[in-house]
């Protein structure tokens, strides 16, 4: 069993080597050079996040059940990450999409920057409703991550749980489904 | 005969004070109480019957005594304490078999070194002629959630009278007015100073806590009691009048210059934010209400609003405080997607001159334990880890701002605010030590505030005297690196503040560390969290309060009210301790059919 953990580490260690590209005051990652982010999802929601085309849906039907004043549940989240080793001073990150379908300003457009050393460096947020739209999310850092260190870029669309209308006082609740789905095109740092 | 007010005025409870049992409000069927539940409420019964025999006392007069609240105390710990946390009045008697009835954290005056400061307070205008009563009907049915003061007759009894409801009235919105708020805050229970903070909505003039209505209580307060006992929040909202993604609202304007219009002159001292209160939006008739159209600290409403805020509050020469519901979805009344706390972080880090309490700090019903790692985490729904996660990916956590020298640091201007999350949690020392525990280590010991958002749940004693209580264990001492749980001093956690000799020498890492050799009980987390933590926010003495209210109007009624004050047999007879409304799926059914034949 120990033998395979450690085969598994070090196959994950060379893919995360491979894909940490040393790189000066500029680079770009694509599709192909993403790694697979966190990710959630109850009973209730879908996620899926391709690193190979950047690809990344999220849907929920919000059929949960609320209590007197909560709603419990775990609302989608899929993420990729793209990583970079820092030689040269970096003061921002640019995520560009394409394609993205957001039904709603609840479904959210999320580019967390952190670095092994350092901990969080940036972090940026747009909203939906978006129909079929291209853009870009740019994040400046509130920390400069220091020369030697890994960045660590994790983008992707997350919303929260929703439910049934509250029993018997509830308007219209949450939205019966919702979701959204874009592709990464390119993470930026500069 | 003809017939009495009494006789419609039904007898006070016989309910033991500490009541873990589930409720309902009459339009739910309310959760199966669980075993431990059955089993507190069991043991307490059994200690009630017991102990108030041999005081010679009806059942009716022993529950409204500290001896029953520490009996409660103690049923809990018995049931729910273990590994993490247990509460302590129970662990220091000389057995465990029984309760201290000398328990002094069960008290109504205030323990030593203790301020509480409720930073959450509710009450509204109850008055036939409140404007909110005929243009805002709706907001009658969202009331009616509250299952202390609302709620109608017991379940399944009508025998024909008219009887008061909840608290005795036979308006149930009277229930939750001037009145009850006066009596349950600041007679029924260890209250100081209470926050009366703001409910949605604008016009001000149809909200159900209207800005005139709010400074007339706090000036009745004040004024009765010669002292500042009460201070207000006002309501404010940055979508009325919604028209779409990068519009300004229709009437953000008039909204913002109301703002400015009463900031001075009613002496706001914070403003009330709800993120998830909607709007219908220009241009839909009869189209989405309050449960769309929420917005987010960081799109251009969220921003517009801090900014503005910013500004009017330097103008008035105030403090700069955001205070907004996060958690708690109330999904449908409120746009409760929301309510999720991820802009928390992100507005915290953006204006560091803004100072923010997280109400409720998140929390939505989830069950507490410790922190599991941001990996898991989803930031965008709603509890107390979604708060944390916002913090820790803006960078702002208090584990960032540890101090040279210390161990524990905290955020520069994010509170954790405990109102219904400590209510919820509090009847299990295990998940109230993890709520804790966390918001130490990542929000900060002197980042905590405790408001119990009453007069909801009517009187806020029980949650006085549990915190009062709650202990970690050593494994929770370990875990969050307390060495004495809630008793630390809350500048150096690791230093016991109830011990004289840790101030016996100096302590280089905290500026002005007391070295006289004495306890000092006042820089205890726990009493900074009860109300000198919010204090220092707000600008108020903690100590001039204290000393001014043993002279004031409110000790007088309180001294007048209290039979044995300070005793083991201190008093309190018309202490309002049920909670109203279906306890049980057949008491549901019973309440459900008797309304029927009304």
């Amino acid at each position: 069993m120990r033998g395979k953990l450690a085969v598994l580490a070090a196959t994950t260690l060379a893919v995360v080597a491979v894909s940490v590209a040393p790189a000066g005051a500029a680079a770009s990652y694509g599709p192909g050079t993403y790694q697979p982010g966190p990710h959630n999802a109850d009973p209730s929601a879908f996620q899926q996040a391709d690193p190979a085309t950047g690809k990344v849906t999220i849907f929920q039907h919000n059929t949960r059940q609320p209590a007197a004043v909560n709603c419990v549940g775990d609302g989608p989240r899929a993420t990729l990450r793209a990583f970079h080793r820092v030689t040269d001073q970096v003061s921002s990150v640019q995520v560009t999409y394409e394609g993205a379908m957001l039904s709603d300003h609840e479904i959210v457009m999320d580019v967390n920057v952190s670095g092994d050393k350092s901990g969080a460096l940036g972090h940026k947020s747009d909203f939906g409703p978006k129909m079929n739209e291209a853009g870009a999310i740019d994040v400046p850092l509130f920390t400069i991550p220091k020369p030697g260190e890994t960045m660590m870029v994790t983008f992707g669309l997350q919303t929260g749980a929703g439910c049934l209308p509250h029993p018997l006082i509830g308007l219209d609740g949450s939205r019966f489904v919702n979701g959204g789905q874009a592709v990464f095109t390119a993470v930026k740092v500069g | 005969m003809a017939e009495k007010w009494k006789d419609h005025m039904r007898d006070p409870s016989e309910v033991a004070p500490i009541d873990v049992m589930p409720a309902s409000n009459g339009e739910y069927v309310p959760p199966d109480p669980t075993p431990a539940q059955r089993k507190i409420m069991q043991l307490q019964n059994e200690k009630i019957e017991e102990t108030r025999r041999k005081f010679g006392m009806s059942r009716r007069q022993f529950v409204r005594t500290a001896a029953a609240y520490s009996i409660g105390v103690w049923a809990v710990d018995q049931v729910t304490g273990g590994k993490w946390g247990h509460y302590a009045f129970a662990q220091n008697t000389k057995t465990t078999a029984a309760c201290d009835l000398e328990n002094p954290g069960a008290q109504l005056a205030n323990m030593p070194g203790e301020f509480i400061l409720d930073t959450q307070g509710h009450a509204l205008d109850s008055s036939f002629t409140a404007k909110w009563r005929t243009q805002d009907p709706g907001f009658a049915q969202f009331l009616m959630l509250w299952t202390s003061s609302s709620m109608g007759d017991y379940p399944g009894f009508n025998d024909g009278k008219i009887r008061g409801t909840g608290e005795g009235e036979i308006d149930p919105i009277e229930n939750l007015g001037r009145y009850h708020y006066f009596k349950d805050i600041f007679l029924d229970s260890s209250t100081t100073v209470n926050l009366l903070t703001a409910l949605p909505h604008l016009p001000d003039e149809i909200n159900i806590t209207p800005m005139k209505w709010a400074a007339e209580t706090r000036d009745m307060v004040n004024h009765m009691t010669q002292s500042e006992r009460c201070f207000v929040h006002a309501f404010t909202q940055p979508n009325r009048g919604y028209q779409g993604k990068g519009v300004e609202p229709a009437y953000q304007a008039e909204d913002f210059a109301w703002m400015k219009s009463v900031a001075g002159p009613l002496d706001i001292r914070g403003w009330k934010l709800y993120c998830g209160w909607g709007d219908p939006g220009l241009g839909k008739l009869g189209g989405e209400g309050p449960s769309h159209n929420g917005w987010w600290f960081d799109d251009d409403m969220g921003i517009a609003i801090v900014e503005h805020i910013r500004r009017i509050q330097a103008q008035t020469n105030r403090p700069a405080v955001i205070c907004t519901h996060k958690g708690l979805a109330f999904n449908g009344t409120f746009d409760s997607a929301k309510f999720s706390p991820r802009d928390m972080g992100i507005i915290g880090r953006m204006f560091p001159d803004v100072t923010f309490f997280t109400y409720h700090s998140g929390y939505d019903g989830e069950h507490v334990g410790p922190y599991p790692g941001d990996e898991v985490i989803n930031s965008s729904n709603r509890g107390v880890d979604c708060f944390i996660k916002s913090l820790r990916e803006n960078g702002i956590d208090a584990t960032r701002f540890v101090p040279p020298g210390l161990q524990h640091g905290n955020t520069p201007n994010m509170y954790a605010e405990l109102g219904t999350t400590w209510w919820a949690n509090m009847s299990d020392a295990s998940r109230a030590t993890h709520l804790l525990g966390k918001l130490i280590k990542y929000v900060g010991p002197r980042r905590i505030v405790l408001g119990t958002d009453c007069i909801w749940y009517g009187n806020p004693q029980p949650q006085y005297v549990l915190f009062r209580a709650l202990q970690f264990s050593d494994a929770a001492k370990e875990l969050y690196n307390l060495p004495y749980g809630l008793d630390g001093d809350r500048w150096d956690p690791t230093k016991n503040a109830l011990d004289a000799s840790s101030y016996m020498v100096e302590n280089k890492a905290v500026p002005k560390w007391p070295m006289d050799a004495k306890a000092h009980p006042e820089r205890t987390i726990r009493n900074g969290i009860l109300g000198r933590t919010a204090a220092e926010v707000y600008g108020l003495d903690p100590d001039a309060k204290r000393n001014a209210l043993s002279c004031d109007e409110v000790q007088k009624i309180r001294d007048a009210y209290i039979l044995n004050p300070a005793t083991p047999k201190e008093t309190a007879p018309l202490a309002s301790n049920s909670i109203n409304g279906p306890r049980t799926r057949r008491d549901f059914w019973k309440f459900v059919k008797a309304e029927h034949h009304m």
